[in-house]
């Protein structure tokens, strides 16, 4: 009797073993490595009333020796190659890519993403819903705008390293850690800024310093390219649209405005009372901005209040940094030279009228019911336009680098 | 196999009872309505989940972890016990079908884009159906050890998110009327009154006199991760954002990125919440099979869990096939079927015992 249930317990065990199978139901998502178009950047363009979408897919078969990374492969095979397609819509695009590649395209891995200037002039709504919507896009991706065609970009091959799509990224974050013109803009800050109070946002350039594009592996072997990849302006966009651009310099002007500021290099005359020469350099190392919106009577008042600190490294005239006058000197230089920078910019964006600076989230933050009496009347821009700032800039040199006196100094001496 | 389960044991399964889909379908509702001020409609929410939680622990503490329909039958009539056990079983039977549904759709939505739905419900319900035939003890110790995890999933989930944290995007505070708090919080506390659960659990507490606590611990820690969750998601987003993002606890644990080898984390907390949603699914498929097994009054409940959760599978299958309907049956319907059947049947359940009794007494002193 015991032996018959044994029995049956076994084969009741070796029934259920096909419904084990329901365990693979995975399988409808499967996809093999091999056969994976692995994005690292795309590119998007409006041409002849259609979305132009360039991805640039890993080519896992280069061993392109002369950019970096790991050997193996074919040399001559380029690290990266390159789809365009067109199409009524960006997935409709991105499905078409379909036709002419051999593997699926897969962007979950993608780094950057490059708008062309006639999507941002016509509108970024559409792009940051995909972004937000497809399962395996990242919205991490980092966001930059090309003048004319931005599919071009993806074209150009870069030295020290094979993924052009992770060399930009690498630009991008070195460019807001080391220099801070302008912050790097994720694509779900983008969607953030857009969607703020402020309802604008910034966007970095990126572009070609020469018209010719380097996109064989044989033309990445000299020392100097003749074209390579350079981090440019900012682009401004208000509501969904590009309005304007903003110089570098302006660009950093706004970044102390909105206290985005990890470490920068401010050139600055040493001697401002007799000359204009501009022959100091300063790294900024801390920086903070505080800004208090003020109502005064029919306008805003916006107290932007920076403190700074850091080190001088470089003195081009004759200095003698024991003396407390010589570096207030300086203090008092690297401040008026930030002023400047920030007045410069602010008179920019008012002409922009695009509230970059994010005023608007200040303003609701500090002041409840006049921002809901702003918005029900929906007169920020009028508003906007009537603010006036008031910067006060506090910059500390804390440290003079190994040298207590300029070499000039001790030349004269 | 059914056991008896500790305090502790019990205050965790009302932690996971409540929490899974809580995190991940009530961030957006709140905050579409409270933005910044979406912690104080958690507050809100908590406050009256605690007044639920003294509700069912008095029930409890009065039948001292007797059934709770056999209870009433004793108290009242049988027939009145089978009519309750007849709307609380399609209660059941409904809120086992839609975590089922949000269970589905998550994953269709996150992992896998084209397996069929049905393919993914039949799966997820076997392994419910062994992890409910195992038994309460055996979901409890299971679960006990997934809660563990949080010791692994929170550190790293502040430490990834550091940087991206701006706590100036909580501001303003009390930017909200009262009322639009008031309805911000009516979705959560729906969510809160689920530790109406232990109603059903309490033949299985080692004390359940102490019913009332376990209500207590599991709603605080079900706050406080509520609250953790809430406040850092809009500290990295913002209110305006978090409005656009279906999941947006998921969406921030996108964004970790620590150095360049430690990014893409969500698939990682994804495998994490599929635990918890699975014993939350199994909590309720038990808390089901026992009301089925009180109603019915039948001995041995393991013939028909198979036969309950085919009508789940079905429910979820053809009644929330459309995404939209359950979004607004969550955030429009889910409150008034839930607080009638968590918080209005119990009280008005203790109100006619407190009255059954004091009519008792009368007649006693009267004899």
């Amino acid at each position: 009797m015991k032996e018959q249930k044994h029995c049956i317990h076994k084969l009741r065990c070796l029934l259920l073993l096909p419904l084990l199978s329901t365990l693979l139901s995975g399988c409808w998502d499967d996809r093999e490595l091999s056969e994976l178009g692995i994005a690292s950047g795309s590119a998007y363009d409006w041409e002849d009333n259609q979305w132009k979408a360039t991805y640039q897919i890993i080519n896992p078969s280069s061993g392109a020796s002369g950019m970096g990374g790991g050997g193996g492969g074919s040399s001559s095979s380029p690290p990266f190659l390159t789809f365009a397609v067109k199409g009524k819509t960006i997935i409709e695009a991105i499905q078409r890519t379909n036709l002419t590649s051999v593997r699926e395209l897969f962007t979950s891995h993608s780094r950057i993403s490059i708008l062309g200037e006639s999507v941002a002039r016509r509108g970024v709504n559409q792009i940051i819903d995909l972004f937000l919507r497809k399962q395996d896009a990242r919205d991490t991706v980092y966001v930059f705008i090309a003048k004319g065609n931005a599919g071009r970009i993806l074209d150009q091959l870069m030295q020290l390293t094979k993924n052009q799509g992770a060399g930009i990224q690498l630009m991008i974050e070195q460019e807001s850690k080391l220099l801070s013109y302008y912050p790097s803009v994720r694509m779900f800050e983008l969607a953030m800024a857009l969607s703020s109070e402020s309802g604008s946002a910034v966007i970095p350039e990126i572009r070609l310093t020469g018209k010719d594009i380097m996109d064989e592996t044989s033309e990445t072997g000299r020392t100097d390219l003749p074209s390579r990849l350079v981090l440019g302006r900012l682009a401004v966009l208000k509501g969904e649209k590009m309005v304007g651009w903003l110089s570098q310099k302006q660009a950093f002007g706004l970044t102390f405005i909105t206290s985005k500021i990890k470490m920068a290099n401010i050139s600055f005359a040493t001697h401002p009372q007799t000359s204009d020469k501009i022959d100091g350099s300063f790294i900024l190392q801390k920086s903070a901005t505080t800004v208090h919106p003020i109502w005064a009577k029919d306008h805003f008042i916006m107290d932007v209040n920076i403190k700074g600190s850091g080190v001088i490294t470089e003195i081009g005239s004759a200095m003698d940094l024991n003396d407390r006058a010589s570096i207030s000197q300086m203090e008092k230089s690297i401040e008026n030279h930030v002023l400047e920078l920030i007045e410069n910019s602010w008179q920019t964006v008012k002409q922009l009228n695009a509230d970059v600076t994010g005023f608007a989230v200040k303003i609701h933050r500090s002041d409840r019911k006049r921002w809901k009496q702003i918005k029900k009347d929906k007169s920020w821009d009028t508003v906007f336009q009537q603010i006036e700032i008031r910067p006060h800039v506090s910059i500390k040199i804390e440290r003079m680098g190994l040298s207590n006196k300029s070499f000039k100094s001790i030349e004269q001496d | 196999m059914n056991g008896k389960i500790g305090t502790s044991q019990a205050a965790m399964l009302v932690v996971t009872t409540i929490l899974p889909t809580a995190i991940v379908v009530l961030p957006e509702i709140i905050g579409t309505y409270a933005e910044q001020d979406s912690p104080l409609a958690i507050m809100m929410a908590t406050l009256l989940g605690v007044g639920i939680a003294a509700l069912i622990g008095t029930i409890i503490r009065y039948n001292n972890g007797v059934p709770f329909l056999d209870w009433i039958g004793a108290r009242s009539s049988p027939l009145l016990a089978t009519l309750l056990g007849l709307l609380l079983l399609q209660f059941y039977l409904d809120t086992s079908a839609t975590i089922l549904r949000e269970f589905v759709n998550f994953v269709k939505d996150t992992v896998l884009l084209n397996t069929p739905i049905t393919v993914m419900t039949t799966l997820i319900l076997v392994i419910t159906i062994y992890m409910v035939r195992q038994g309460i003890e055996c979901i409890a110790r299971v679960n006990s050890l997934v809660i563990l995890l949080f010791l692994f999933f929170i550190p790293l989930y502040t430490f990834g998110l550091a940087g991206e944290m701006n706590v100036h995007r909580l501001l303003p505070i009390f930017d909200h009327s009262l009322s639009t708090i008031t309805l911000a919080s009516l979705t959560p506390t729906s969510w809160m009154s689920e530790v109406a659960i232990l109603l059903f659990l309490a033949p299985y507490l080692k004390s359940p006199q102490k019913a009332r606590l376990i209500g207590y611990m599991g709603l605080l820690f079900v706050f406080l991760m509520m609250m953790f969750s809430m406040i850092t998601t809009m500290m990295v987003f913002g209110p305006q954002y978090l409005k656009l993002t279906a999941y947006p606890g998921f969406s921030t644990v996108g964004i970790i990125q620590i150095g360049r080898f430690v990014e893409n984390l969500d698939i990682l907390f994804i495998s994490y919440w599929v635990l918890a949603i699975y014993l939350k699914f199994s909590i309720f498929l038990f808390a089901t099979v026992e009301c089925f097994k009180q109603t019915f009054r039948v001995k041995s409940s393991r013939p028909f869990i198979g036969a309950l959760g085919l009508v789940i599978a079905l429910e979820c299958l053809f009644t929330w096939s459309d995404p939209a309907k359950l979004n607004i049956y969550n955030k429009e319907g889910r409150f008034l079927v839930f607080i009638l059947f968590n918080v209005l049947l119990p009280l008005a359940v203790l109100l006619l015992t407190g009255l059954h009794q004091a009519k008792n007494k009368r007649k006693g002193c009267e004899t």
